[in-house]
């Protein structure tokens, strides 16, 4: 069966992120594919590449990272959430003239017509709220 | 894109927190993309539709107005929870754009036909 | 198909109840599987087993209550459609 997710919540500020991280596993290794990953809301700070997270605190950012290697899951980004909350890559870093891309490369940013799109192309879309 | 139907389910007040304005955002992109779009306003997020918005006061959007551009996107399948509006001492009335309320059982039979849920 | 309502906060609980369909299914997780200790909750509930554990919740459930893994959460995510979630 062909899922699609959304991430409505920041790490640490709720479970949204790792609680969809383990749904995204579960459902991979029981041999549902995965059309996207569409981090909206705050959300989007699940892509924080300069976070520093203390050790003892899980990270749900290598999680993600590693499925979206393993299994090429597609970490799509809100770009509208993303910019205003400073989540930028390197081509938004250029664009706006800051100081550093922040958005770790193994997401994307994408406009709302993605999340709209994983929503028809997949047969289940599940909502992690904030 | 195949094209589904898709209910939004926005339950979010306006101006605390930007959810109802990002949701907002996505409802009118599926109308953008011809989706078969409907939504659903339930408790808090009936607030949205208050007449009198003035977003001006907080240097923010008017979500009223964003609002009502959604026919203009072919977003017009539009309804209210009933009750949400009873508890709150509102009716249709107040609403800045013409809505249907539904009963509980009304929103449960619009639930069970959709392809999707989004939520706020 | 039935729907799978997604609670994570227990005060959204009452709002989905008001909605979900006797052939509804309910899944508590995250802070709402507070909601399944409650002794007088009458209606069948599934609650997520990491959020009942890491809350200290197992001893406490009540008898409407059944724990899903993720990978049962998936389960009910392909058995139900619309998926609709409630904070």
């Amino acid at each position: 069966m062909k899922l699609a997710i959304a991430v409505h919540g920041a790490p640490y500020s709720s479970q949204s992120s790792a609680t969809a991280l383990r749904f995204a596993r579960a459902a991979l290794a029981a041999g549902h594919s995965l059309v996207r990953v569409f981090f909206y809301h705050d959300g989007v700070h699940t892509a924080n590449a300069l976070a520093v997270p203390p050790q003892d605190e899980a990270s749900p950012l290598p999680g993600w990272i590693q499925i979206a290697e393993e299994h090429g899951v597609e970490l799509a980004v809100c770009i509208a959430a993303a910019l205003k909350r400073g989540l930028v890559d390197a081509a938004e870093r250029d664009r706006y003239e800051l100081s550093a891309a922040s958005l770790h490369p193994a997401f994307t940013l994408v406009g709302l017509g993605q999340l709209v799109d994983a929503v028809a192309a997949s047969d289940r879309f599940v909502t992690f709220p904030a | 894109m195949e094209t589904r139907k898709l209910l939004f389910l926005l339950r979010q007040a306006p101006y605390g927190t930007s959810h109802a304005l990002e949701a907002l955002e996505a409802v009118l992109v599926a109308g953008v993309f011809e989706q078969q779009v409907a939504v659903l306003f339930r408790d808090e997020g009936v607030w949205q539709l208050l007449d009198g918005q003035d977003g001006e006061a907080l240097a923010t959007r008017t979500v009223s107005k964003v609002l009502q551009a959604l026919p203009h996107y072919d977003v017009d399948a539009l309804y209210v929870c009933a009750e949400s509006l009873a508890r709150r001492g509102l009716s249709v009335d107040d609403l800045v754009l013409p809505v249907q309320a539904l009963d509980a059982a009304a929103q449960n039979a619009l639930m069970a036909h959709q392809h999707a849920v989004v939520n706020d | 198909m039935p729907a799978l309502h997604i609670v994570n906060q227990v005060a959204a609980l009452a709002d989905c109840l008001s909605v979900a369909g006797e052939d509804d299914s309910v899944l508590l997780i995250e802070s709402a599987v507070y909601a399944a200790a409650d002794p007088w909750q009458e209606r069948p509930l599934f609650a997520l087993a990491p959020d009942v554990q890491a809350r200290g919740l197992h001893g406490r459930l009540g008898t409407a209550v059944t724990l899903v893994s993720d990978g049962a959460f998936v389960d009910l995510v392909a058995a139900h459609q619309p998926i609709v979630s409630w904070r």
